[in-house]
């Protein structure tokens, strides 16, 4: 079977799932929901199709598993979505239109990866330039500066600047990493290299500081760190980056910790919820609720407890940082573990992309953006089972949100170009 | 009745996804598995049938063969001596690498810990890079794969420059 053709099939569980999901949802609450809603499903079941007719013509070595693994988690988003507001499944519908859109221009346009690592130092300021945008113009909600008004849109700037560090970081380390893997000297047994080239590791220390001062942005500034440092270990392969990078994040959460009340608050919410259980516990509380009542299988699509008699939902930010527990409460175990199974599945196909790739470019590119997507996954998902202290991000291409879907949607673009490019 | 359905909905829907999940790891494993054997291949063991090779000898002896014996000469090496000789008599093959189990074992960070296999052929002394990070070059070109060498070419793996010869 050729690789498209597999995609193809693959796709059909993605479809098959859309169905079932919208028509139980909609079997269950029919009451509320209108007929025309059950389109929105329809509606999926085509853009999933245009882009893998678009992946055809562009890109026809890619590998064959990403798109498929998108769609079902995708779909698992939505059906989730429909069930807890029709109005907010059609606008994730819409975004995923703009976000397919988006995979299909990053398809079109960067049909040569050189490209991007030629232009790098332009990529490296636009992404530092939108992360300035939201620390200036940003407005701040629950807490964070993630927001930027534009005209009548709303969006989060670092969703698109993590993406376009990435792909500076990687262009830049190609240079870099001969002068980073040479040790001069030796402490304690442990190779090192010159000091002044520490400077990229301190660099991107500085920068997740600064996001975390400035903008109280705990999640990016974690995802950034983590990425860049396992980008630089793969580009050197130094166990000491690793070590150092680890020192330097236990030094700058526990400053952190003492400087900001925001990061503590966090903190002690995770050790102990129930100090506070309907006050600042209150949403790690109900989700730990909605876990427990999904038991092994779930109450069934549209059975959960979700929703208020009043219309919002029970935990509050449900249909971005914690759809993860909606899933566990209507889906159960079965049903959060198959997505943790289906991140494992694009992490391990984005590794192999890297394994796979001819130049060093394509390859520290490929492991940048499986590793923001993989950490993405999670922080969040750790965070609403009370795993590690909760940092609010969206689980990609599951929750509800226009800025992380579309970006995602771009991420994936550029590592089905590289996975093309390998094979 | 309709809890019934409901019910059923939901099993579909967790099966469906599972069976997702599956096939793609089967397709994964056995991909892996496809992939064993040449590893296996590669894997170059001391106690292998094949004659002990690649072990360096004195320059200027070798099989006396009609035709001379196909020879990698070290000319420039941050770990090795130049003018190193590694003879490859008929049937022989080696690794280079920067593992210590290497045949031809270069400590040089700029090279993979199983980075080239030599091995003689019908057709000559065949090189392939074994998808090594930087690369092997012969006469300063990066090869794809494999290829068959020449006398006098120039192969390079990693700063290691050997000249190959017919002795």
């Amino acid at each position: 079977m050729s690789v498209r053709n597999r995609e193809l099939v693959f796709l059909v569980p993605a479809l098959v799932l859309t169905t079932v999901g919208f028509a139980l949802v909609y079997t269950q609450k029919a009451t509320v929901l209108t007929w025309t809603s059950l389109t929105y499903g329809g509606l999926f079941i085509v853009l999933f199709l245009i882009a893998h007719a678009g992946v055809r013509v562009l890109a026809s070595r890619a590998d064959p598993y990403l798109l498929p693994v998108t769609a079902l988690l995708s779909t698992l988003g939505l059906v989730v979505l429909y069930r807890l507001d029709e109005d907010l499944a059609l606008k994730q519908a819409m975004w995923l239109v703009v976000g397919l859109a988006a995979f299909l221009l990053v398809l079109v346009l960067v049909r040569d990866l050189e490209w991007l690592s030629k232009y790098r130092y332009v990529i490296g300021g636009l992404g530092v330039l939108l992360l300035l945008l939201t620390a200036v113009f940003g407005r701040e909600i629950y807490g964070a500066r993630l927001w930027v008004r534009l005209g009548p849109v709303s969006f989060q700037p670092g969703e698109f600047g993590k993406i376009l560090l990435v792909v500076f970081f990687a262009a830049y380390l190609v240079d870099m990493r001969e002068v980073l893997t040479v040790s001069t000297r030796r402490v304690l047994g442990v190779p090192l290299p010159p000091l002044r080239y520490l400077a990229p590791l301190l660099g991107i220390w500085a920068l997740s500081m600064a996001l975390m001062i400035f903008m109280k942005d705990l999640g990016t500034s974690l995802l950034f760190f983590g990425a860049l440092l396992a980008l630089l270990y793969v580009a050197t392969g130094r166990f000491f980056y690793v070590l150092v990078g680890l020192v330097l994040f236990i030094v700058g959460a526990v400053g952190l910790y003492f400087l900001f009340p925001h990061v503590q608050t966090r903190v002690d919410i995770w050790l102990d919820p129930w100090a506070d259980p309907s006050g600042r516990g209150y949403q790690i509380v109900q989700s730990l609720f909605a876990l427990a009542e999904g038991g092994l299988f779930g109450r069934g699509l549209g059975r959960g407890y979700l929703i208020l008699p009043s219309g919002s939902t029970i935990i509050p930010n449900l249909e971005t940082d914690f759809i993860f527990s909606a899933i566990g409460e209507e889906l159960g175990l079965a049903g959060a573990v198959g997505i943790i199974l289906l991140y494992l599945i694009f992490v391990y196909r984005g590794c192999r992309v890297a394994v796979r790739s001819r130049d060093d470019f394509t390859r520290l590119l490929a492991v940048g953006l499986t590793s923001i997507f993989a950490l993405q996954a999670f922080l969040i998902m750790g965070g609403v089972i009370k795993l590690i202290p909760l940092t609010g991000i969206t689980l990609p291409f599951v929750s509800y949100g226009g800025s992380s879907i579309v970006a995602n949607f771009a991420l994936l673009g550029l590592l089905l170009r590289a996975s093309d490019k390998a094979d | 009745m309709l809890e019934t359905v409901l019910l059923a909905g939901k099993v579909v829907f967790l099966i469906v996804l599972y069976l997702f999940i599956y096939r793609v790891v089967r397709s994964a494993t056995r991909e892996l598995r496809a992939a064993a054997p040449v590893a296996d291949k590669r894997q170059w063991s001391a106690g292998a049938e094949m004659p002990a090779a690649g072990r360096p000898v004195a320059a200027g002896t070798g099989g006396g063969r009609p035709g001379g014996v196909w020879t990698l000469v070290v000319e420039k090496s941050p770990c090795l001596p130049p003018g190193t000789a590694f003879a490859f008599p008929v049937g022989t093959s080696a690794l280079a690498g920067r593992s210590p189990e290497a045949d031809i074992h270069l400590d040089d960070t700029f090279v993979s810990s199983k980075h080239a296999l030599f091995e003689t052929t019908a057709d000559g002394l065949r090189l392939e890079d074994l998808r090594s990070t930087n690369g092997t070059q012969v006469n300063g070109v990066d090869i794809a794969g494999a290829v068959v060498l020449q006398a006098g070419d120039q192969v390079e793996v990693g700063d290691t420059v050997f000249r190959v010869e017919v002795r």
